[in-house]
């Protein structure tokens, strides 16, 4: 505690404030099909991202389809009826950043194009949404399925800790809740989807109702709108999409499990809890509190864990928010020679201390800032404010929503993150899991 | 050193189920965290798997989209010339002799600046494997008046980014920070770049996290294989053969005045290119980086310092030992002759030897 107090009073001198809040401008409308525009000039670079966002994820999901929602936009990349290779198409005409990526919760295509190929994207993304079904095949299908599968390979089963963190979901969101085994799925239910489930998905949920474009970048409004209205505007209006509402049961108990990870070289513990919905109202307070202990150096866990008892070689949290219910979780990974029972006891008194005597306002406003400057700069790419765009759109219907998020932010109170842990953090409910390396190749301590 | 590793994991179980596969992750990474080794079970997964096709609503009618002849191709580009000035960044010389190269961004209030030393892995003697990445993560552990846990408090008031690293051939020291942050964030800069500590006490805690991060390697096979293919390329010899950041035994050898002879040897001046890109105009930027720079000594070395190797790429069947003398001038951040040694200023003719049985500029 004093070194902590130590480091404030020589760290106290003026805070920057901002002298004002950049505005993310933008105009927003709807095609008589549902579609929701917004468009965002942005004149520096010759250059235009659009970006699409689906509001489907694994939210929306069956039980035994895990992973179908990401299996999906695989096969939107799979060419459709008037473009075979979109990626190739793409490449010719110099777009960068193309992808597409599927979370828990909704779905996003995109790319970036020099200002002059707009057409192309616009009619690439009108391709998607209109012309998949016509060249879908079970060989398209099957190649996806076995990339998909691979995919869950490299970036879970091989990864040290990743079986870790796939286990989470499946004791966070038991069967038949749609977020099991998490967005990238399991590998048999990935192998079993069939053509009849990718016509479904689609037209269940890929219509321009369920759908908002975005374009930042350098064009000329009417000419964009042109370019919506001709390739948009004649794709029908698909079902009205049910907002996803499974519940899991809450974590009622404490779960402790241990789990033998081949590829982890050092014990790992963490804590786990029942978190929060996008924009919650006590969201803010938990991401100070993530930062509180564990953003960069200063913070609490990193002194007590790394610096003061080096027992750890890493510490984390986080408090991601989903639209079924988030989780927040606190870990952090040995160095060589120590063991999880170390880790759980400073996690321990770290959060206890949180708890009962609360954290000071010089650590709350350093967070606070630190988040704000962070939300600052990923507004340098065009891409990163399309996709900024999107997710207030799709949250809460208000693009322009910026400046109240930042907002939210700087008026979370030291009694505000002690709350947040009083309230989202119990001792008696929550999962511990802890990780250790398989058989004895534990690494020995230098 | 906080959480790359599990904070990447986050993110793919999160939400980066992107179309393209990952790429390996560059080899100059210590413990970069890719895989390649067998699988192990996801003792994750249940068995419970319905294969029922989906249940919900009833099905809509299947409307289909009216084909129409525009569709058929790819639509013409716009009229017009695209329109693009490359930024050209104003370029400005510090009196100490560094480089400044600046490029006006004004769309956020953000600054960003980057030094890079034109020296990293290459100038890493054998045996000395992770020298160069050591020091760059040691230069922003504290400087000799502010203690680790300081200077990161006063970066973290101003929300400023500050990180180092080294690649091959260059070591590279970057700072973010909010315009209204620039002049304090600078002076942390300058500090960082003049005064770097080297406490015994946080080279060995660092040693430690290395040392974990070396562990956690072997769990990462696309790493390990990197560095197999980077000996295959260059020879166990060249410095770019060696595994990144180093194996345990070299990590172990590195001692403080290693890390003290590699920074003031390579993290000098006339070694440098200060990037600046953001919020500022070239005059403040450069004003304030003057100023900072100012407060150490500007005495140079002797220049008979530089009479020696510059660190020479080739390949293993060519050992380095090229004598032609650098084109390195005398300079200093200010902390260079206050360590002098007998020649005035440190400098690697005693170990810089890679493979020549002669050290390498020692002519």
């Amino acid at each position: 505690m004093l070194r902590r107090m130590l480091v404030f009073a020589v760290a106290i001198c003026a805070l920057p404030v901002l002298a004002k809040d950049p505005e993310l401008k933008f105009e927003k409308y709807r095609l008589p099909n549902g579609l929701t525009v917004l468009l965002s000039e942005d004149h520096r670079l010759p250059q235009v991202s659009v970006n699409v966002w689906y509001h489907v994820g694994a939210a929306n999901q069956t039980p035994g389809r895990s992973g179908f929602a990401h299996l999906f936009e695989h096969m939107m990349f799979s060419g459709s009826k008037h473009a075979k290779d979109p990626d190739a198409i793409l490449e010719q005409v110099g777009a960068s950043n193309m992808n597409g990526s599927t979370s828990f919760d909704r779905t996003n295509y995109y790319e970036t194009v020099p200002s002059n190929e707009l057409p192309t994207a616009i009619w690439l993304e009108s391709e998607r949404m209109g012309f998949l079904l016509p060249t879908l095949d079970e060989q398209k299908l099957k190649i996806q399925r076995d990339v998909v599968s691979n995919e869950r390979h490299q970036r879970i089963d091989n990864v040290p800790y990743g079986p870790t963190q796939q286990r989470l979901c499946d004791l966070l969101y038991p069967l038949p809740h749609p977020y099991y085994e998490c967005v990238i799925g399991d590998i048999k239910e990935i192998q079993s989807a069939s053509l009849d489930d990718v016509r479904d998905f689609f037209r269940r949920y890929y219509g321009p109702n369920n759908a908002s474009l975005v374009l930042v970048g350098d064009f000329d409004p009417a000419t964009a709108r042109r370019l919506i209205e001709k390739y948009f505007a004649d794709i029908p209006r698909g079902p009205e999409v049910k907002k996803p509402d499974a519940k899991a049961p809450p974590v009622s108990s404490v779960v402790k499990e241990t789990l033998q990870d081949r590829l982890a070289q050092l014990p790992r513990f963490q804590l786990v809890w029942n978190g929060l919905k996008p924009f919650d109202d006590d969201e803010p307070a938990g991401d100070v509190l993530s930062e509180v202990l564990t953003g960069g150096k200063t913070s609490r866990l990193y002194q007590l864990l790394i610096l003061e008892k080096q027992v750890a070689s890493n510490v984390d949290a986080s408090n991601p928010a989903l639209g079924l219910g988030g989780w927040i979780q606190i870990g952090a990974t040995a160095r060589p020679g120590h063991t999880p029972d170390e880790l759980r006891a400073l996690l321990q008194q770290a959060i206890d201390d949180v708890k009962q005597n609360g954290v000071g306002p010089e650590e709350v406003e350093r967070a606070k800032l630190k988040i704000v400057a962070g939300q600052l700069r990923s507004l340098e790419r065009g891409s990163a404010r399309a996709d900024l765009l999107n997710t207030y759109e799709m949250w809460l219907g208000d693009p322009g929503y910026l400046p109240r998020d930042l907002a939210r932010y700087r008026a979370v109170t030291p009694q505000a993150v002690q709350a947040f842990a009083r309230k989202y953090l119990p001792d008696d409910r929550r999962i511990e899991l802890t990780t250790v390396p398989a058989g004895k190749r534990t690494a020995s301590a230098p | 050193m906080t959480t790359p590793r599990i904070a990447a994991l986050l993110l793919a179980v999160l939400a980066a189920c992107s179309h393209e596969q990952p790429r390996p992750t560059p080899a100059s990474t210590p413990a970069a965290s890719s895989a390649t080794t067998p699988a192990s079970e996801p003792s994750a997964t249940t068995d419970s798997k319905a294969t029922t096709t989906q249940s919900g609503p009833p099905l809509y009618a299947a409307q289909e989209t009216p084909d129409a002849p525009f569709r058929a191709e790819k639509p013409p580009p716009l009229p017009g010339q695209l329109r693009f000035a490359a930024p050209v960044p104003v370029e400005r010389k510090l009196r100490n002799g560094a480089r400044v190269l600046v490029s006006e961004l004004h769309a956020v209030p953000i600054v960003s600046i980057d030094v890079l030393f034109a020296t990293g892995v290459n100038g890493e003697p054998l045996g000395k494997a992770g020298l160069a990445g050591f020091v760059a993560n040691m230069v922003t552990e504290g400087t000799k008046t502010r203690t680790t846990t300081q200077l990161a408090a006063e970066l973290d008031e101003q929300a400023t980014d500050l990180a180092a690293g080294a690649g091959n051939e260059t070591s590279r020291v970057r700072m973010n920070t909010l315009k209204e942050s620039l002049p304090k964030s600078i002076e942390l800069l300058a500090d960082v770049l003049q005064n770097p500590a080297f406490r015994p006490g946080d080279v060995d805690r660092i040693r430690k996290l290395k040392l974990a991060g070396l562990a956690q390697k072997q769990g990462s096979p696309g790493a390990l294989a990197a560095d197999e293919a980077a000996k295959l390329l260059y020879g166990e010899k060249h410095p770019w053969g060696q595994p990144a950041g180093g194996t345990p035994e070299t990590v172990e050898s590195i001692t403080v005045d290693d890390l003290r002879r590699f920074r003031e040897s390579w993290y000098r001046p006339n070694n440098a290119i200060i990037s600046v890109a953001g919020d500022v105009t070239a005059d403040e930027v450069v004003a304030l980086l003057s100023i900072a720079s100012a407060s150490g000594s500007r005495r140079g070395c002797p220049s008979s310092c530089f009479r020696r190797s510059r660190p020479s790429i080739t390949a293993s069947s060519t050992p380095s030992t090229s004598r032609a003398p650098p084109s390195l001038r005398s300079g200093s951040w200010g902390g260079c002759s206050r360590r002098a040694t007998p020649t005035g200023c440190p400098c690697w003719s005693r170990t810089r030897s890679w493979a020549g049985s002669s050290p390498a500029g020692s002519t």
